[in-house]
């Protein structure tokens, strides 16, 4: 287990710089996600880690011990992929133990190891069978074990679970979670999935066209994104942006559909950054809606209702712009329905129209 | 538009049989979702409608037309397989007009009808764009709008946004829902994907190794699953499943692992001769409620796992040797290893009968 530090790092391709002066500080035993959409520079940043790429500035740290120049042998980390690569030849008792017995350890040694491994990914029934009669599943954790038995400093993992399907990755989510919380190892591990990542990490870094957006816990992440593109991307559905117009104290927001008073403390924030424009956001859950007129709610019109088991997505129409809401599994209502919404003013958002940056 | 009859529909591939006495009445501008894993004979149906399999027993039929010796040009549907390939050099307007042209309709009403699809998917602003210049959803709802612009008697599409990034899957969702409440075309549309196919369909055909495991609304199939693999594969978890028994007044898990107590209501309407017998609880991680020591109807558990999703948390919990998933608002974030008491929520309590898988209550 190892603490791993990147500084400045920079790798490019060509003309194409793929991570950007990458600072990301992982604290032995930490699980760090680093989520961002394809071509963000996740794997490029893993690799790196992993010393298959050279980044041409910056340094790497793992524990106090700058590793540059190492090579991955060197390293003690293990890589887990996308593409679990078994022997196809060996059995998973061997495929676990190879790792093992490369470095020479003695067989009853490996077999109380690999059992052990085994057992804790719930595998143990299959340690006698060949790849090919796997699940993509049970595939993905004999690959996991297989980088588990080594005790290396730092797992690298590099959307382990993506090309499961939905039930298996939801599973595997928590059981990794629950490992890692067992074992205390240190993970890095990159994912284009916002659930993943909220769900699993202890820190997230987001990552967008090879920068570091925001570092923080899933939560401040999720209720205090640094910007739109987080804001938008953390979410399911994402933040809900309405253009927006400050008039004195008062938030114009539609403009036309409604107005909401400001804070003497948000209208500090918006004179310290003094936008030229601003876009007002909130998150789907942090609006109510109602069929029956409240007063003091504002009308919408409603889009569309998508039923997701036990809750809706509402898409609603206000005027010219369209918003996403939460509702309850009972809520039905038709296309052009009129109902009535409030927003949770303890939550909104505004962001500078410009730079994207959030205001408050 | 057409209604859609599909009659003890069997077809098999080798020894393999892929699709097994498939029913289903697809009514006049209906939203069919054909939903199951890999293998379980969803594709293997559409292509039976669409004409491009031979069914070896069974019939279908398009309003009374008999269409088993039809070719699937002459069938009047059109098959989709995924929404993104535009030709690269016409601009969006000429993408959509496309298949107009090519089946000769004269210029006019080319231009009535793709002006009217750029107006429904609001991309009038962008018709005369070069695909390369477009955003993946633009680019998305061309494809779309090509798709539709043919207006054919049935639309049969086969997991059309398997291939998006899940931003965009949810938009495209949303769009197609927007769509069909619009134009009510009827429609059979293929996807492994629950959540796509409880947020798009009018009702569900739940398949599983060749074989309809239930058809109903989404409503239905979600709150009422009628065996262990529709309880299992709808939701996002998918419903609790525990093994227990029922015994006085109360379900017992394995080796009296947890004693679950059943409100008086309930009890009266659990058949009489249950007693004993292998059963499986079913519980929605949604309709577990959280409660206090003095409750005689919760029990004890622990906190396994956590994982915060923004909206809400999932907590894992074990209650005794079982693990049940709790779907918990956002500020109830316990920590692992404590220990809590649980109850299940009035009328939200599933039965279902171990050797057969089907449902009980």
């Amino acid at each position: 287990m190892a603490s791993v530090k990147l500084v400045n790092v920079t790798k490019r391709y060509g003309n194409l710089e793929a991570i950007k002066k990458v600072n990301l500080d992982i604290k032995d035993g930490e699980l760090m996600v680093l989520l961002g959409p394809t071509g963000a520079g996740k794997t490029t940043t893993l690799r790196s880690v992993a010393g298959l790429e050279h980044p041409e500035e910056g340094e790497i740290y793992i524990g106090d011990e700058k590793v540059n120049g190492l090579s991955p042998a060197d390293r003690d980390v293990a890589f887990v992929f996308q593409n679990y690569s078994l022997y196809p030849r060996y059995t998973v008792f061997e495929n676990m133990a190879s790792p093992l017995k490369a470095r020479g350890m003695d067989k009853d040694r490996i077999e109380k190891v690999v059992k052990r491994t085994a057992d804790m990914l719930h595998i143990a029934h299959l340690l006698q069978r060949k790849p090919e009669h796997l699940s993509g599943g049970e595939m993905q954790r004999v690959a996991l074990g297989r980088a588990l038995v080594r005790e290396p400093r730092v797992f690298l993992m590099d959307e382990p679970l993506t090309n499961l399907d939905a039930k298996l990755r939801e599973e595997m989510r928590g059981e990794l979670k629950r490992l890692k919380s067992d074992i205390g190892a240190t993970f890095f591990y990159a994912t284009p999935d916002q659930a993943e990542a909220l769900s699993m990490a202890d820190r997230i870094a987001v990552l967008k066209n090879g920068k570091i957006q925001q570092v923080d816990t899933p939560l401040n992440i999720y209720n205090h994104p640094s910007n739109m593109f987080i804001a938008d991307f953390l979410g399911s559905p994402g933040m809900n942006f309405l253009p927006c117009k400050i008039e004195g104290r008062i938030l114009n927001i539609g403009p036309g559909n409604f107005k909401l008073p400001l804070s003497a403390k948000s209208l500090k924030k918006v004179e310290d950054a003094s936008p030229a424009e601003v876009v007002f956001g909130i998150r789907p859950e942090d609006i109510f809606i109602s069929k029956e007129r409240q007063t003091d709610w504002f009308p919408a019109q409603v889009d569309v209702v998508e039923l997701m088991g036990s809750w809706n997505i509402v898409s609603l129409r206000l005027g010219e712009n369209y918003i996403k809401t939460r509702a309850d599994m009972d809520f039905e209502a038709a296309s052009g329905d009129k109902v009535w919404i409030r927003l949770n003013e303890k939550r909104i958002h505004l962001f500078d129209k410009e730079s994207e940056r959030i205001i408050f | 538009m057409a209604k859609v009859v599909v009659k003890n529909l069997t077809k098999k591939f080798g020894n393999l049989v892929a699709v097994k006495d498939l029913n289903l009445t697809v009514k006049e501008g209906e939203f069919v979702v054909l939903l199951g894993p890999s293998g379980c004979g969803k594709t293997t149906t559409l292509r039976c409608i669409a004409g491009l399999e031979h069914p070896d027993e069974g019939e279908i039929y398009f309003d009374d037309t008999l269409v088993n010796d039809l070719s699937p040009s002459t069938r009047n549907i059109a098959f989709v397989f995924q929404f993104y390939a535009l030709y690269p050099y016409l601009n969006v307007y000429d993408n959509i007009a496309f298949p107009l042209r090519a089946e000769r309709i004269p210029e006019k009403e080319v231009r009535e009808r793709v002006n009217s699809i750029l107006k429904l998917l609001k991309i009038e602003d962008i018709k005369d764009k070069s695909p390369k210049k477009l955003t993946s959803g633009q680019a998305q709802r061309v494809a779309l709008g090509r798709a539709i612009v043919r207006r054919p008697r049935v639309f049969l599409l086969d997991e059309p946004l398997s291939n998006l990034d899940a931003k965009f899957r949810e938009e495209m969702r949303l769009e197609l829902r927007r769509l069909q409440s619009h134009i009510g075309t009827t429609t059979i549309y293929v996807t492994h994907d629950q959540a796509e196919a409880v947020s798009l369909a009018d009702r569900i055909v739940v398949m599983n190794l060749g074989v309809v495991q239930q058809i109903g609304t989404p409503r239905e199939v979600y709150s009422y699953p009628r065996n262990l693999f529709v309880a299992n594969f709808i939701g996002s978890p998918g419903m609790n499943l525990i093994n227990c028994s029922y015994q006085s007044g109360k379900l017992v898990g394995e080796n009296g692992s947890f004693s679950f107590p059943i409100d008086d209501e309930t009890k009266t309407r659990i058949p009489s001769d249950l007693q004993g017998k292998r059963l499986v609880l079913g519980v929605r991680p949604e309709d577990f409620v959280f409660t206090s020591d003095k409750d005689p109807e919760g029990i004890g558990c622990e906190v396994y796992i956590v994982e915060p999703l923004g909206t809400e948390n999932i907590v894992s919990l074990k209650i005794g040797e079982s693990i049940v998933k709790v779907k918990t608002p956002p500020a109830f974030l316990p920590q692992v290893g404590e220990k809590l008491r649980i109850k299940i929520k009035k009328g939200k309590l599933r039965l279902f009968n171990r050797e057969t898988e089907e449902n009980i209550l």
